[in-house]
């Protein structure tokens, strides 16, 4: 039957009318007819209206297929369902005289199928889904600090032997996370410096007090927009990269590799990363601030009449150091957050690679909101000690 | 009309890249209801042929035939409707890992059919019953699956939509010696069971003496022969010589020998 026929309908899909499978009950015979084409491609009509149709009157009837132009296993598959609907309203026909291919079609889906119990997948309920994530979420923080304690375990001999410690790998990871990301840190700083200048000028020359604009860009970019800032678009940037390039490992078995090489994969993936960003983010806040206060600067200058040369007195007269190590002394722990975070969803990559993609994003999430809210708490330290 | 015996015809094809000429002057012709194997060392072009034949890559020259149809002369519509009538199981399997192995071979039927979810399910298992998978497989997800079983989900997929070409890359490649023949086994039930024309890439010498009815050679950028693995083993080619005198090969022939 053919299996030339469905190549011809496979070569000219476009000029060939297809008559799509359909179904008549012939009274006079007492035959449910079917016709047209019973492969995949032209099941639907039917497969949505079979159940609408009449049914025969009585077991005596006959299924006859010889008007069927090709049949495959899923033809086969709804004219069994089909059959089975009749049966199940008592009013079996006979498939005794079906040609030879489509009786054998029929007989497989009969032979595999008729016993073929599938579960159900069970869609969980509003409160099992609720209750599983409540508790992911507790045991995930849980996890974390377990991953804290595996890391410091695994590669705190390391940090005792410094000698031993990846220097090349560190090198490459401040380049990766501190070097090449210059350009954008120092124009986001810059545009932050411009934007605070200039919103804080407008108030400011109301009361005559455009030199205070010197405070407020200076205070505010060395204690807080300059590591901040930094910190986010490193976790953005830097956090991700970890996640998703520790997470690829895993998918790739790289992870299991390396530790049964008898490597740690704490010290060769992760610490490397730790370091080279404990270095590499407190230069890069340096610099954002840096940039920054020039940004601000601009502004003053330009539209407020505070002019560069007061502008650098004013600075280290009217400021105290402890500005500078309020802001200063944040980053490492920033730089920690990001590291660690980043480190940890990749660790926690599963099999697929959305798991990469759902690593990577949550890496991101959670870093930034880890860095939001361990800057509140500084902040809340630093006043208590009136810095 | 006479019909055309060839279901797929490969003729004068050049690949090149770049500088590099991966075939010359290849012609290579499938019959109706034939299992045919490619064959060749690494490096011959083997993959890139594949890629070709299921119109995922264009030669850089020839034409390509496909059920009597010149894939040159069609649009990308056009194109993107044949190759959904092509099976196609990837060495690796290909299976989404974002879906489970019901959702996997559910993925063809939703994109191409307007059947209905109880249908497209039944159809599901059945594919995943003919490809020897038990139905507690259906809601796995890929990562949960042991090598075998990613083939035969990949196989099941790639049976989804019931093409009459199946191509299979590989499809031993990385099972057992048991799970390989019994793999073997399977593509020759189904292979009588629904009537497929079937093309593989293979390495497996057991593959290419058991289930092959004609073994293509590829050596010199072309096609050096296209023979019944038996004939091919008597010719006096250098290159063919070197490939069935291996000792695995000869291993396998033995077997395949052997009164089944
Ligand atoms: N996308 C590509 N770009 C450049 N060269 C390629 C590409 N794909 C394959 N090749 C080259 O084509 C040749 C044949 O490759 P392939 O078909 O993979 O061989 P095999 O027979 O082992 O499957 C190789 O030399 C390979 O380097
Ligand atoms: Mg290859």
């Amino acid at each position: 039957m053919s299996s030339s026929a469905s190549y011809t309908s496979g070569s000219a899909p476009a000029t060939v009318a297809v008559m799509p499978a359909t179904l008549k009950l012939d009274p006079e015979t007492q035959q449910v007819c079917c016709e047209g084409n019973w492969t995949v491609y032209h099941l639907a009509p039917l497969d949505r209206r079979f159940r609408d149709l009449p049914l025969p009157d009585d077991i005596r009837w006959q299924l006859n297929t010889q008007a069927v132009h090709d049949m495959d296993t899923a033809g086969a598959l709804l004219l069994f369902r089909i059959l089975e609907h009749y049966r199940a309203h008592n009013k079996a026909v006979d498939s005794k005289r079906l040609p030879h291919a489509h009786r054998a079609l029929l007989e497989l889906i009969q032979r595999r199928f008729a016993e073929q119990q599938l579960a159900d997948e069970q869609k969980p309920g509003i409160l099992e889904r609720l209750g599983k994530s409540s508790v992911k979420i507790l045991f995930g923080a849980a996890d974390f600090l377990s991953f804290i304690g595996e890391f410091t375990l695994d590669t705190l001999p390391r940090l005792l032997r410094p000698w031993q410690i990846r220097g090349r790998q560190i090198i490459a990871e401040i380049y990766k996370a501190g070097v090449s990301a210059l350009p954008i840190v120092g124009l986001l700083a810059f545009l932050m410096g411009v934007v605070i200048a200039y919103q804080g000028g407008i108030p400011l020359e109301q009361y005559g007090a455009n030199i205070f604009l010197v405070e407020l860009v200076a205070i505010t970019m060395l204690r807080e927009m300059g590591p901040l800032l930094t910190a986010i678009i490193v976790a953005g940037r830097t956090g991700s990269a970890y996640a998703a390039q520790i997470g690829t490992m895993r998918i790739t078995d790289e992870i299991d590799a390396l530790r049964s090489l008898g490597v740690s994969q704490y010290e060769v993936l992760a610490l490397p990363k730790l370091i080279g960003l404990i270095v590499a983010l407190p230069l890069l806040s340096l610099f954002a601030t840096a940039v920054g206060i020039f940004g601000g600067m601009l502004i003053a200058d330009s539209l407020f009449g505070v002019d560069y040369q007061t502008f650098l007195r004013r600075m280290p007269e009217s400021l105290a150091n402890s500005h500078f190590w309020v802001g200063m002394i944040k980053t490492p722990i920033f730089a920690c957050i990001i590291a660690l975070t980043g480190c940890y969803y990749g660790f926690r990559v599963e099999g697929s690679a959305e798991s990469v993609g759902r690593a990577t994003t949550v890496s991101v999430v959670q870093g930034i909101f880890l860095v939001i809210t361990a800057d509140a708490l500084f902040s809340i330290v630093f006043s208590m000690l009136d810095l | 009309m006479p019909i055309n015996p060839h279901v797929l015809e490969a003729l004068d094809i050049e690949t090149r890249f770049g500088e590099q000429v991966v075939h010359r002057d290849l012609t290579l012709t499938v019959r109706r209801g034939e299992t045919l194997a490619i064959v060749g060392s690494s490096g011959s072009g083997k993959t890139v042929l594949l890629r070709e034949l299921i119109l995922l890559a264009k030669p850089s020259r020839g034409r390509i035939r496909l059920f009597d149809t010149d894939v040159n002369a069609l649009s990308e519509p056009e194109l993107i409707r044949l190759r959904s009538r092509l099976g196609v199981m990837f060495q690796h399997g290909a299976l989404f890992t974002s879906l489970t192995v019901r959702e996997n071979i559910d993925f063809p039927l939703r994109e191409h059919t307007a059947l209905g979810p109880a249908l497209r399910r039944d159809i599901a298992l059945l594919k995943l019953e003919l490809a020897g998978l038990p139905a507690s497989a259906a809601n796995k997800y890929p990562d949960e699956l042991s090598g075998g079983m990613i083939k035969r989900a990949a196989l099941a997929r790639a049976l989804a939509l019931d093409p009459k070409l199946l191509f299979l890359d590989e499809p031993t490649s990385g099972l057992d010696p048991v799970g390989a023949a019994d793999f073997d086994d399977l593509i020759m039930e189904l292979k009588t069971l629904l009537d497929l024309t079937i093309v593989m890439v293979t390495h497996d010498p057991d593959s290419l003496w058991r289930i092959a009815d004609r073994v293509a050679f590829l050596g010199e950028k072309k096609v050096l022969q296209v023979a019944p693995a038996a004939e091919l083993a008597r010719i006096d080619h250098p290159d063919i010589r070197a490939y069935f005198h291996g000792k695995r090969m000869q291993q396998a022939q033995e077997r395949a020998w052997k009164p089944a």
